[in-house]
């Protein structure tokens, strides 16, 4: 039993010492976002003859090496790509356009590259759309749950499902921080998606107790 | 007997299943023209798993030299026009003194005075990141009351270059376009002179109405505010016909006169982002505050006057918004196709993994019933893949995630099934305490297809069917297979 309880107090320790290290990483470093989601240069080049792009993602990593790229195909002819990455050089340019041409038998000059510098996407953008449908939803589950579980401590039922729902998710936004997973709109709807079945679950648990009491009743 | 019976109905709802799943995973083909074609739809993808069109604007750094008027605080008060036109200050100078050795025209009294200048389409102050905010929220805003929800925005802070990414499709892009290249500045105008009478701050609402009497008519309706009723009321008053009875002597005496003699109209121009869209006399005072403007002409054709409604309110909600404190300049317009692609096989694998996994424990677990339960999953799957298809509900990224949700719900519920007390009884023991527990995901399905944010909608519709096919697949099918 005593074993038990220091257990719960390292568990609820070790999450309280989480959420506070993803406070503090994101409040000194930010989030990490995904390459598309943040400001990077997108490099449009049409080359004319028909793009293999995984043959453009060999050339993009020879030329970037370990920096991270995305590899797109530019319209619908299949003659053209677009590389976003997050930065380029001259140097870099350079050599890009002499693996393009090696690989696909043309003669482009760095000129033809088309070098755009893209800001980022927000993450308050993205949340954005998400917040009065899920506010909402939630205030009709919690009145929902009020009345549903009146006979085994609704208030109680809702108040937990609050504050472990608001707590997991910062858990799991704490996680995302530190370990720097990058974050783009996918993420964002897992998050959403995560708080919506847990508290799903705590009907589930809910619907155990009432149907516990209703055992006991008879 | 029974028993034979109940092995034989077991037996043609697997078969359903497998059927099922044949048809969704594999298709219905047809021979036609010698090409064999797939009679199921493709399923219906959003703009991050297909591709979207990008458009990148950059602050308009036209500029040209306008003759303008300017009032006493150097505020410029509106383009020095000669009937309807623009004019130069030497032209203006050969003109008056033309007209001052025929005496022909006398010019009213403006408190302005009349300079050259070079008017930038973006003037340097303008071009900071306060106005580069507004602009992207009244961007948003337009393509919200346009019922555009699917698109991204990116706005640079420092340069004010603007990359929206929209869809391709319905004509959607040429939409967006036309409601990003228009700055929404609405001026009433002296056609005589090009003094600006009304502009955006006298605009209280814009709507559009229609009538069809002889055919379908298009009206852009201005109402306006206090101000501006008052003003339109003073403009109704003074820009009317009159007779011209001082002038009559001498334009007697030119050639294709007789009109001219009768009556002298005063005319305003309506001018929306620098265009006239229409010149016009007022034939009665307009003391209501407000305005119809006609758009086009009078349609017979309904599909006709729908492309013209959409045009109209295309404006309306351009006013509505409220005027762009910057002007933007179309760079590049390029499809860019989605990266995803590699993500959608991803997804796939990942889902045939777990689908693997799923069946393997549930066969170890409970055996031949486990087998079973595994055949109906795969079907509930093959179903839903249908289902999406069928109601053309979009997949995006977030969507795939939600459909992966209820899935595994689906999982959960057969698991519950197999491990209920009582055999006679487990669908009806499952069920209640299963679907009261999916209250808060139904509820989240139903708010969520009712955003306007088309990436909300998506996910909403998931769980919505995947719900809802959830109840009828396993009342018709898991129920037949496993309750004695």
């Amino acid at each position: 039993m005593e074993v038990s309880k220091n257990a719960k107090k390292i568990v609820i320790l070790g999450m309280i010492l989480l959420v506070l290290a993803g406070i503090i990483v994101v409040a000194l470093k930010g989030f990490r976002v995904s390459l598309l989601f943040g400001k990077h240069e997108t490099i449009g080049i049409k080359l004319g003859v028909d793009v293999d792009l995984k043959q453009v993602e060999e050339a993009c990593n020879e030329t970037f090496g370990k920096k991270e790229f995305v590899v797109k195909g530019l319209e619908v002819f299949g003659d053209s790509a677009q590389i976003n990455v997050e930065s380029i050089t001259e140097e870099e340019k350079t050599t890009l356009i002499e693996k393009l041409n090696e690989k696909f038998g043309t003669q482009k000059t760095v000129e033809d590259l088309n070098v755009v510098s893209v800001s980022n996407k927000r993450i308050r953008d993205v949340v954005k759309p998400y917040m009065v449908p899920m506010g909402i939803s939630y205030v009709i589950v919690f009145l929902y749950m009020l009345i549903r579980f009146r006979k085994v401590n609704a208030v109680e039922q809702v108040v937990s499902a609050v504050w472990k729902s608001a707590l997991l998710e910062a858990i799991l936004v704490s996680i995302i921080a530190i370990t720097r997973i990058p974050v783009n709109e996918l993420l964002i709807s897992v998050l959403i998606l995560i708080a919506a079945a847990y508290v799903s679950y705590r009907v589930f648990l809910g619907e155990g107790e009432l149907e516990n009491k209703a055992r006991e009743n008879e | 007997m029974e028993k034979m019976l109940k092995k034989m109905k077991v037996g043609i709802v697997i078969l359903l299943v497998v059927l099922l799943s044949l048809i969704a995973f594999w298709g219905v083909f047809q021979r036609q023209n010698g090409v064999w074609n797939n009679f199921i739809p493709d399923y219906a993808l959003g703009m991050d798993v297909k591709g979207a069109r990008e458009l990148r604007y950059t602050v308009d750094e036209q500029e040209e030299e306008k003759y303008v008027y300017v009032d006493e605080n150097g505020n410029v008060k509106g383009e020095v026009w000669e009937a309807g036109s623009p004019t130069t200050a030497e032209h203006e100078a050969e003109h008056e003194a033309g007209t001052a050795e025929d005496e022909h025209e006398v010019e009213e009294d403006l408190p302005y005075t009349k300079e050259t200048q070079t008017i930038k389409a973006n003037s340097d102050d303008k071009l900071t990141k306060e106005n580069f905010e507004q602009t992207k929220k009244i961007i948003q805003n337009r393509l919200k009351k346009q019922g555009i929800s699917e698109y991204h925005i990116r706005i640079d802070d420092v340069t004010g270059k603007l990359v929206v990414e929209a869809k391709d499709e319905n004509g959607e892009v040429q939409n967006v376009q036309e409601l990003i290249s228009n700055t929404g500045k609405f001026q009433m105008v002296d056609y005589q002179n090009g003094l600006v009478l009304m502009d955006n701050s006298d605009i209280k609402k814009a709507s559009v109405v229609t009538s069809s009497d002889s055919g379908y008519n298009t009206y852009l309706q201005i109402e306006f505010n206090k101000e501006g009723t008052q003003k339109l009321k003073d403009i109704s008053n003074k820009y009317v016909e009159t007779p011209k009875e001082e002038t009559e002597t001498q334009t007697e005496e030119t050639e294709d006169t007789e009109e001219e003699t009768e009556t002298e109209k005063k005319y305003v121009s309506i001018v929306f982002d620098d265009t006239t869209m229409m010149t016009t006399y007022f034939g009665e005072e307009m003391a209501s505050g407000m305005l119809q403007i006609p758009l086009g002409q009078t349609q017979t054709d309904y599909e006709e006057h729908q492309k013209e409604y959409a045009a109209a309110k295309v404006i309306a909600d351009v006013l509505n918004c409220g005027i762009m404190p910057i002007r933007y300049a179309l760079e590049s317009d390029n499809f860019v196709q989605a990266e995803v692609w590699e993500w959608a096989e991803m997804f796939k694998m990942v889902a045939i993994v777990l689908v693997v996994i799923a069946s393997i424990i549930f066969i170890i677990k409970f055996r031949g019933k486990g087998l079973l339960a595994s055949i109906v999953a795969i079907g509930y799957i093959a179903l839903l893949s249908l289902v999406i298809r069928y109601t053309n509900a979009v997949i995006t990224q977030s969507s795939l995630v939600a459909y992966y949700v209820v899935i595994l719900l689906n999982y959960a519920f057969l698991k519950n099934m197999l491990k209920a007390s009582n055999p006679e009884k487990c669908y009806e023991e499952t069920a209640r305490k299963f679907y009261l527990s999916v209250i808060p995901l139904a509820v989240v399905a139903i708010v969520f297809t009712l955003s306007n944010y088309f990436i909300v909608s998506s996910v909403g519709m998931a769980l919505f069917w995947g719900l809802m096919l959830n109840i009828v697949y396993n009342f018709v099918i898991t129920k037949t297979v496993f309750e004695k």
